[in-house]
């Protein structure tokens, strides 16, 4: 097929240089010494680098973004944990319509939600605070979480559940010390991939947050507007690497 | 004992116990996701307030203006298709980097699915890198790559093949790269999970029975398929419909589309009821096109 392949080589090769090409071609322009964004001539500079950990600016960013991750995620996989377990429980016979429910705001499109979500905080007062943004983020990334621990839940043996029940245990104690440590490995992938999303949200972080409230995607984003700062070259750097030495690392360790 | 306070819950009866596990998720989505969008639907009829916010008057007005300008004068209504133009053009876009993400991703989630384990992983794992990283700081590093200054003009110019910069961002072809760019990863992995659980046997047994290779393709391969066609397609399409960075960043904020017409209606426009129109159109839209896609597995599925 694909022409003994050479066709599918060629084409692979090609979406990885483009999909790769750009990541690695920010790296010069964060070596700029100029104030603007520009690739160097000749001239290199640490100084965007060092400018990243102005406590005011980006290193509160960083902060604020990380909070605002741990809490959203954190939320987000309790929830989803306990709906997966609902559902592998109960078995409902309206289980696919309430997980189709769930997965509501993987279908709406990311600006209807920041619309309907702006209107929402604003009408409950919580526009631009820390509570109105963790509250979007954990409806943005709960079917995420979902999708991971349901996984997790259809390779569990049922029989363990029933043996457990059948000597004695209540419900909660077959949740608390049956089911949960035995999708202990998809609740960590739940919680690891909710926190990933909480962290880079950017579609409706620029709706409901920004001047208050400046998580790192939204620091990034008015720097681009304002003044194209190179510290947005040299943070972009920072970023690609953390997600690939995570990436590494989460490989080394399956 | 630690038992203690658990055997308490023995006495809640499972029902309860598991309508209260259901609850709190369903609870978060219908009044963060379900209410927030009948909000949005109501506000949608309602008049725009002086400093942003709505009057609580009913009113079609916000969907007339995306079809016609109301003349201050006398009232009267003229048909003007700029805002047509932009929905239409959002159309476009998403199905042009749906359509090529497609003809991309099929060959290449093959290739990768039958390479050997070793040199598979190593594809996995250039995939994924882009897959994880922030949608914003890739958008931004496309421009860097289509700048003047960026690696490709140099390189032509270096090399002698063209004197001055081709403009390369800022338009609508930057747009559709950005789009392709953004969500290219999505249509690869759904793809490359479906290649890797294909029986190449059957491929095998097709071409034994004398099958073509174009044969073999669309009666063999592509019905196995078609799923992971249609969620790659889904997880480009809506995206990218509704996009806002890459038409803002690589657009240069000149060619819209409706994503950022709905964004301004929040910023310089201060129009809540037009933005809310236009959110409940796209919303429509992508509804439209997840149930024809759905409507078409499910019949696919029947024969």
């Amino acid at each position: 097929m694909f022409g003994k392949s050479r066709l599918g080589g060629f084409l692979a090769g090609a979406s990885g240089l483009f999909l790769l090409l750009p990541l690695v071609a920010v790296i010069p322009f964060s070596f700029t010494a100029k104030r603007f964004l520009s690739m160097p001539d000749g001239e290199y500079s640490l100084r965007h680098y060092v400018a990243i950990f102005d406590p005011d600016t980006w290193l509160a960013s960083i902060g604020t973004s990380t909070l605002v991750a741990l809490l959203s995620s954190v939320i987000a996989t309790a929830l989803a944990a306990a709906f997966g377990i609902g559902i592998w429980l109960r078995r409902p016979a309206s289980g696919r319509f309430l997980i189709g429910l769930v997965l509501l705001p993987i279908i709406v499109p990311p600006v209807t939600s920041a619309v309907a979500l702006y209107f929402l905080l604003a009408q409950i007062g919580l526009l631009d605070t820390v509570p109105g943004l963790v509250l979007s983020h954990v409806v943005m990334i709960v079917p995420f979480a979902v999708i991971a621990i349901l996984g997790a839940l259809s390779r569990l043996d049922r029989n363990l559940e029933l043996a457990a029940r059948n000597l004695g245990a209540s419900q909660m104690q077959s949740i608390i010390m049956v089911i949960l440590p035995n999708i202990r490995f998809g609740l960590f992938a739940a919680w690891f991939v909710s926190l990933v999303m909480s962290w880079e949200e950017s579609s409706v972080t620029l709706f409901v947050s920004g001047v208050n409230v400046i998580t790192l995607p939204k620091r990034i984003w008015d720097n681009l507007r304002l003044d194209l700062d190179p510290a947005v070259a040299a943070i972009s750097v920072i970023m690609i690497l953390a997600t690939t030495l995570v990436i590494l690392l989460r490989k080394s360790e399956t | 004992m630690s038992a203690r306070p658990l055997a308490l819950s023995s006495r809640i009866p499972a029902r309860v116990a598991h309508a209260g596990l259901l609850w709190p998720s369903l609870g978060v989505i219908l009044a963060f996701m379900v209410a927030p969008i009948a909000i949005m639907l109501t506000y949608s009829f309602l008049v725009p307030g002086a400093y942003g916010g709505v009057e609580w008057t009913f009113s079609t007005a916000a969907y007339e203006q995306i079809l016609f300008e109301r003349d201050f004068l006398d009232d009267s209504l003229t048909f003007t298709p700029d805002y047509l133009i932009i929905v239409a053009r959002s159309l476009l876009q998403a199905t042009v980097a749906t359509l090529l993400c497609l003809v991309i991703s099929v060959p290449t989630a093959y290739y990768i699915a039958t390479r050997p384990d070793r040199v598979k992983n190593i594809w996995l794992f250039l995939i994924t890198i882009p897959y994880w990283v922030n949608l914003l700081i890739r958008t931004i590093a496309l421009l860097f790559v289509l700048r003047d200054d960026g690696p490709i003009n140099s390189a032509l110019i270096d090399v002698g093949v063209i004197g001055q910069p081709l403009a390369l961002s800022y338009n609508g072809f930057a747009i559709s790269l950005g789009l392709i760019y953004s969500f290219l990863p999505f249509m690869v992995l759904p793809l490359y999970s479906a290649f890797e659980r294909f029986d190449f046997r059957l491929l095998e047994a097709a071409y034994d029975l004398y099958a073509s290779r174009r044969v073999a393709f669309f009666r063999i391969v592509l019905p196995v398929m078609r799923p992971g066609l249609i969620a790659g397609s889904l997880l480009v399409f809506i995206p990218s419909v509704g996009s806002y960075l890459a038409p803002d960043i690589l657009g240069g904020g000149k060619t819209l589309m409706i994503g950022n017409l709905i964004g301004t209606q929040f910023q310089a426009a201060r129009n809540w009821p037009f933005g809310a129109a236009l959110s409940m159109i796209l919303l429509t839209i992508t509804l439209i096109v997840l149930f024809w896609l759905a409507r078409r597995a499910a019949q696919q599925q029947m024969n």
